[in-house]
């Protein structure tokens, strides 16, 4: 077994917090996103010990998104039970409409929200979305179109509108 | 006129993250990463033996039931030839076309025992193509179905497969039922190996009341293999075959109540098995501590309620750090119980009586062992149920006179509050 471990290390130092955010944006809960991230990233060694993946972070990535979704479906009661239940996450530093925004990304259904973090936060295009995901490529395009169309939705709501809400405060 | 952002732009604005921004608990995440990465390779490493005793059973199987010389068939085809094996305790119709390559009685590796088998190849040449029928007695914990006589599903022999999925070189895994309602488990492999499929089927030795039953003898399986170094069409050939064989073979003999033989698989010698160390918990948070032995030592501890489905951890025990005088701890998240509880648990050696277990700003928990005096020569520990936070620092282990017999080794997930990552 022949793993440069400080390559490793670096490529580690790398992904880290990359990874992190990616299980942040699709679990909404840092601890669950920690979780993925380190699961990942051991399995990405242990791929990388075998035989070095032509991509390590492409291969780290596509193991979070998939063992994120056979815990979504192995689990999928407990996480009902937990969404409840879940403390507030660290939400992402930016400014009003950011946040709104991603609050709205937040109340997607998980594979609408799986394909619009991979497509809008990982930059990929809908075929390695659906590559990705095991989905027919339809299926993606259908998905990101109703996840958009939600999010158009509830934007336009007052609750989650922050030029709204600032002028309820200001009256 | 500034022009309103689209909203797949906005979206793409807050979703960034923010450059060299760092993630709120990264200080200590490599500690982290370097334990979990000798955990999974402790598992690996277990699942590895497993596969090697399979295969060592295979390499020495297999030149017994292959002839070193091209195959001429010793009997006429016969279709729908009724071939018995009443070592093995099954009977078995040759598909028409098909004939019995060869025969043993017994094959017995150091890591495991196999009963009587025999392979049926097709009477048309095909590279090393064959379906082998053989009783085995791997480990309890491949048992596909329901302990006979009782006891709980086994769900150990396929768990976790779905979130293995991205390195499982084999193909789709699976469960069904016989029409006789014997339970089964099975695999198929992809294209590149010369193994088609292989089919374990619950086939319990039954001993009669004046038999001194073997230990392994309710764990047997009659494995089905197919095998075939040709192209799809054949191996498609002999996947079919292999179906038809698993629904039609019969139990005889030492598989049917009160039907053994005396004195044929009863001669093997005894395997290892599955010892039951204790229980404790309360509801969904019961529990219960066992050793299993395969080539391995492997304590495991099930949580049959958890809900909604069982839950087992499974550690390699590893006694090259208990001879050195530590102790490998194992701190797990009760993550379904409202208030979620951490246990502490782990194997220590027969002598240790109680562990000291030190809880940071709390005074030490004393914890009696268990499970003494079993085959498995291991006792083991759990603790109470440890609330959502607690930092456990040490634990010792302590014989009757009080002397220290191990301790924690240095372990970052062992002082990490409970409940808090791993869970």
């Amino acid at each position: 077994m022949t793993v440069d471990d400080l390559e490793f290390r670096e490529f580690y130092a790398a992904q880290y917090t990359r990874l992190c955010w990616l299980g942040l944006l699709l679990t909404g809960d840092q601890a669950e996103a920690e979780e993925l991230a380190q699961e990942a990233l051991v399995r990405t060694w242990w791929r990388w010990a075998l035989h070095r993946p032509d991509d390590p972070a492409a291969y780290a990535r596509k193991v979070l998104v998939n063992r994120h979704r056979s815990l979504l479906r192995r689990a999928g009661v407990e996480s009902r039970f937990l969404a409840r239940t879940r403390i507030e996450p660290v939400p992402p530093p930016g400014d009003e409409q950011a946040m709104v925004l991603w609050q709205a990304v937040r109340g997607l259904p998980a594979r609408q929200r799986a394909v619009l973090v991979l497509r809008f936060h990982e930059d990929l295009t809908e075929a390695e979305v659906a590559r990705l995901l095991g989905l027919p490529l339809g299926t993606v395009k259908s998905l990101a179109h109703r996840g958009l169309a939600r999010l158009r939705d509830r934007l336009g709501s007052p609750d989650l509108d922050p030029t709204t809400s600032t002028r309820r405060e200001a009256r | 006129m500034t022009q309103e952002p689209q909203l797949e732009d906005r979206l793409r604005a807050a979703l960034r993250r923010p450059e060299g921004s760092p993630w709120p608990e990264e200080h200590g995440a490599f500690d982290q990463f370097l334990h979990r990465r000798s955990r999974r390779g402790r598992a690996l490493a277990a699942r590895g033996a497993l596969a090697v005793v399979v295969a060592v059973a295979l390499v020495v199987g297999l030149p017994r039931l292959l002839p070193s010389r091209p195959v001429v068939p010793a009997t006429p085809p016969l279709t729908g030839r009724l071939l018995q094996m009443p070592a093995g305790g099954f009977e078995v119709t040759v598909p028409a076309g098909w004939t019995d390559l060869s025969r043993s009685r017994r094959i017995v590796t150091p890591g495991s025992e196999l009963g009587s088998g025999v392979a049926l190849r097709p009477m048309r040449r095909a590279a090393n193509t064959m379906v082998m029928l053989y009783t085995g007695t791997l480990s309890s914990v491949q048992y596909p179905g329901t302990e006979p006589g009782g006891g709980g599903p086994d769900s150990s022999f396929s768990t976790d497969q779905a979130s293995d999925r991205l390195e499982d070189r084999g193909g789709p895994l699976g469960r069904g039922r016989r029409p006789d309602g014997r339970p089964y488990v099975w695999q198929q492999t992809r294209l590149g190996t010369n193994q088609v499929a292989r089919y374990a089927i619950a086939w319990p030795y039954q001993c009669t009341p004046q038999q001194a039953c073997p230990p392994g003898a309710r764990w047997r399986v009659l494995l089905v293999d197919g095998v075939s170094e040709e192209g799809p069409a054949t191996r498609r050939r002999v996947l079919e075959v292999t179906r038809r064989i698993v629904d039609t073979v019969r139990p005889i003999t030492n598989a049917l109540p009160g039907g053994a033989l005396g004195s044929v698989d009863l001669a093997v010698p005894p395997v290892k098995g599955r010892w039951l160390l204790g229980t404790g918990g309360r509801g969904r948070g019961a529990w219960r501590a066992s050793i299993l032995q395969d080539a391995e030592d492997v304590f495991a501890l099930e949580f049959p309620q958890r809900r909604p489905a069982a839950a087992q951890r499974a550690e390699v025990i590893e006694p090259t750090i208990l001879i050195a005088g530590q102790l490998g701890v194992l701190n797990d998240c009760l993550s379904w119980l409202r208030p979620q509880a951490g246990l502490v648990s782990g194997v220590v050696p027969e002598n240790v009586t109680t562990l000291r277990i030190s809880i940071a700003g709390k005074p030490p928990l004393t914890v009696r062992a268990f499970g003494h005096g079993q085959p498995a020569r291991w006792a083991a520990f759990v603790s109470p149920p440890l609330a959502r936070g607690t930092r456990v620092t040490r634990v010792v282990a302590l014989d009757a006179s009080g002397r220290t017999v191990a301790e924690s080794e240095p372990d970052p997930t062992l002082s990490h509050p409970v409940c808090h990552v791993f869970r």
